[in-house]
């Protein structure tokens, strides 16, 4: 119950970019840094803080340390259209001495359709596509040393940006509120097949059950399958280089059984760098 | 306007906080009731053979129970909550606290003997052999054409990646013998596809070979039948085979022996295995305590459960006083000859 009140208020936030609209002239306006196309190629780097739980494996959650990167392009003009690959790592442990390593590749395809807003502030809204997936090893574990997540998310997102003082910095927030996702979650008591496998009966060493990531995985809604994301930045724009810092959080959330809750989250504080090419501008004050 | 991107830019930090939300509080370790509890709750949902072992856990869980207290130590709680592990009887059930390197868990051997010398078999071997020992699966496996044109194959263990390349190798080698002998002595197990994959090569047909049953809630349960599958590359060895056996066969090990049983050509030979028939979970207790228990337990075609040890169709004890002889492999021998 708790997580659906937190979606529900995750998309009514993100309605309220829908009411942002205003018909306000430009007159005494102060433009934002960029408004012409501005391609770049960034990278951002930091440590983080993540905090993982899978009842299959122990019924308390773990925390812990770790770091992040992205590496992508981003091309923003009326739109906004961003591609990026990311890597994440946690070192975990529970409180009594148990611990995890959690490893998540993410690919993403953004795309966002800018609002007809005229004044200081910029807004986008459209969706993003996320490919992931993500091992966590435990190696005491024996059997359950390891458990894969292969995650396809569509989502809606939305993205806010305000320029601050007059020295081209912006401040920027996005949000991302899965839909709809397809899930392989590795393990159900302690193997590479979904626990329907065993649930229902067609579980079979003879078969080929294994742990390839496109077989016997699910269509799963908002609801049952939560990927919550969310971004903060403040960012420098040069004339070549843009730089600043960004702060991520993103969560996952699975609930497939009784006792088989995986959540997995991360906190990323990053320093951003993003070299600038074919830019044309278009400054008015 | 201004004040709505703030109020937006607010709205994600709070939302940042709410990862607790979808996390579900657990016990955290360090009350000895609420280990117990949790580690009781854990067997009885997971466990699957309290019926088979005849042990009745809500029971013994409630006459466990009276005896901690907010006082008990980690100590005593680790002899307690081993106590309840080994009651069931169950090799592939146990308890670790990796802080004093302490583990609970059942003999499977019993306290009978091994039934197997290795050194004795390698003289044994050396007298009677008519060709090279061949190695695989790493080093951990071997195969070599003994005297009266019969084949012999040992395989110590199935936690060894085993590929299909490597058994058309061995089959192919010995295809012309008359014969074939499989050592699963000491084989303690490892991987059930890798004993299912060297399984498929010894059927013409496909059989059934039994259920595998699973516990799927703490009184529910799920069975999944199982078969064995001809080969898909057809390199089926057709003539008799005879499998040794003792009573450290288990786990993958009797993976092999349910699925090669009902091949008319295949016949058992040794002593008593260590049985283990069940898929096995791994987690953690709150306080860090590694424990492993049977999800599932396999049942074959006859209805008896494999778990406690199957028997071989003779039985046959090794004498350590003659060091050149095993006498398991040599009836073996006499019965293909």
């Amino acid at each position: 119950m708790k997580k659906n009140a937190i979606v529900v208020a995750f998309a009514m936030v993100f309605s309220t970019l829908l009411s942002a609209q205003s018909t306000r002239s430009l007159e005494g306006a102060v433009s934002i840094p960029i408004t012409g196309v501005e391609k770049q190629v960034f990278i951002s780097v930091g440590p983080g803080f993540g905090s993982h739980q899978n009842q299959v494996v122990s019924l308390t959650g773990f925390s812990g340390i770790g770091g992040g990167f992205e590496l992508g392009f981003s091309k923003r003009s009326s739109n906004y259209l961003k591609v990026s690959l990311a890597g994440r790592a946690n070192i975990l442990a529970q409180k009594g001495g148990g611990s995890a390593q959690v490893f998540e590749a993410l690919n993403d395809i953004t795309w966002l359709k800018g609002l007809p807003y005229t004044g200081k502030n910029k807004y986008y809204v459209g969706g993003n596509l996320e490919t992931s997936g993500t091992l966590r090893l435990s190696n005491e574990l024996g059997n359950n040393t390891s458990t894969f997540l292969f995650v396809h998310t569509l989502a809606a997102m939305a993205k806010a940006e305000r320029p601050m003082g007059d020295r081209n910095w912006v401040l920027g927030g996005e949000f991302s509120l899965g839909l709809l996702s397809w899930v392989k979650k590795s393990d159900g008591y302690a193997f590479s097949a979904p626990q329907r496998f065993l649930t229902e009966g067609k579980f079979n060493y003879d078969d080929d059950v294994t742990l390839k990531p496109y077989k016997y995985g699910g269509v799963k809604p908002v609801g049952v399958f939560h990927n919550l994301r969310t971004n903060i930045s403040l960012i420098k724009h040069g004339h070549r280089v843009n730089w600043g810092g960004v702060y991520e959080w993103q969560v996952k959330a699975y609930d497939p059984y009784t006792h088989g809750q995986y959540v997995n989250g991360n906190h990323l504080v990053k320093f951003f760098f993003g070299f600038k090419f074919g830019m044309r501008k278009n400054r008015t004050k | 306007m201004k004040y709505t991107i703030y109020s937006l830019l607010f709205a994600l930090f709070f939302f940042s906080s709410c990862e607790k939300a979808f996390i579900e509080s657990g016990p955290d370790g360090t009350k000895p009731l609420e280990v117990f509890d949790e580690f009781s709750n854990i067997y009885l949902d997971k466990y699957a053979m309290f019926d088979f072992k005849q042990v009745d856990w809500i029971a013994l869980r409630e006459a466990k129970r009276k005896m901690v207290t907010d006082n008990t130590s980690k100590e005593e709680l680790f002899e307690i909550l081993g106590d309840m592990v080994l009651t069931l009887r169950d090799g592939h059930t146990s308890l670790k606290d990796l802080s004093r390197d302490s583990t609970k868990t059942y003999d499977i051997l019993k306290g009978a003997p091994e039934n197997y010398n290795i050194e004795i078999l390698v003289n044994h071997l050396n007298r009677i052999k008519s060709t090279e020992i061949i190695p695989f699966m790493k080093g951990t496996a071997a195969y070599v054409q003994i005297e009266d044109n019969i084949g012999y194959v040992s395989i110590s263990t199935f936690n060894e990646e085993l590929p299909e390349t490597e058994i058309v190798d061995m089959l192919t080698n010995l295809k012309d013998t008359k014969g074939l002998i499989i050592d699963v002595r000491g084989n303690t197990g490892g991987d059930p596809a890798a004993a299912s994959r060297l399984a498929r090569h010894l059927t013409k047909t496909e059989i059934k070979t039994g259920f595998e049953r699973f516990k799927t809630g703490p009184f529910d349960f799920s069975d999944s039948p199982a078969t064995n599958k001809p080969a898909e590359d057809g390199l089926i060895y057709t003539k008799p085979i005879i499998i040794l056996t003792n009573g450290l066969c288990y786990s993958a090990t009797t993976t092999f022996i349910y699925q090669t049983n009902p091949i008319p050509n295949v016949t058992f030979i040794g002593s008593r295995t260590g049985g283990g028939s069940g898929s096995v979970a791994n987690g953690y207790l709150s306080n860090g305590w590694v424990y492993a228990l049977s999800v599932s337990e396999f049942i074959d075609n006859d209805g008896l459960h494999l778990d406690d040890g199957f028997d071989p169709d003779i039985e046959v004890w090794l004498d350590e006083e003659v060091t050149d002889t095993d006498e398991v492999l040599q009836r073996a021998i006499d019965e293909l000859n």
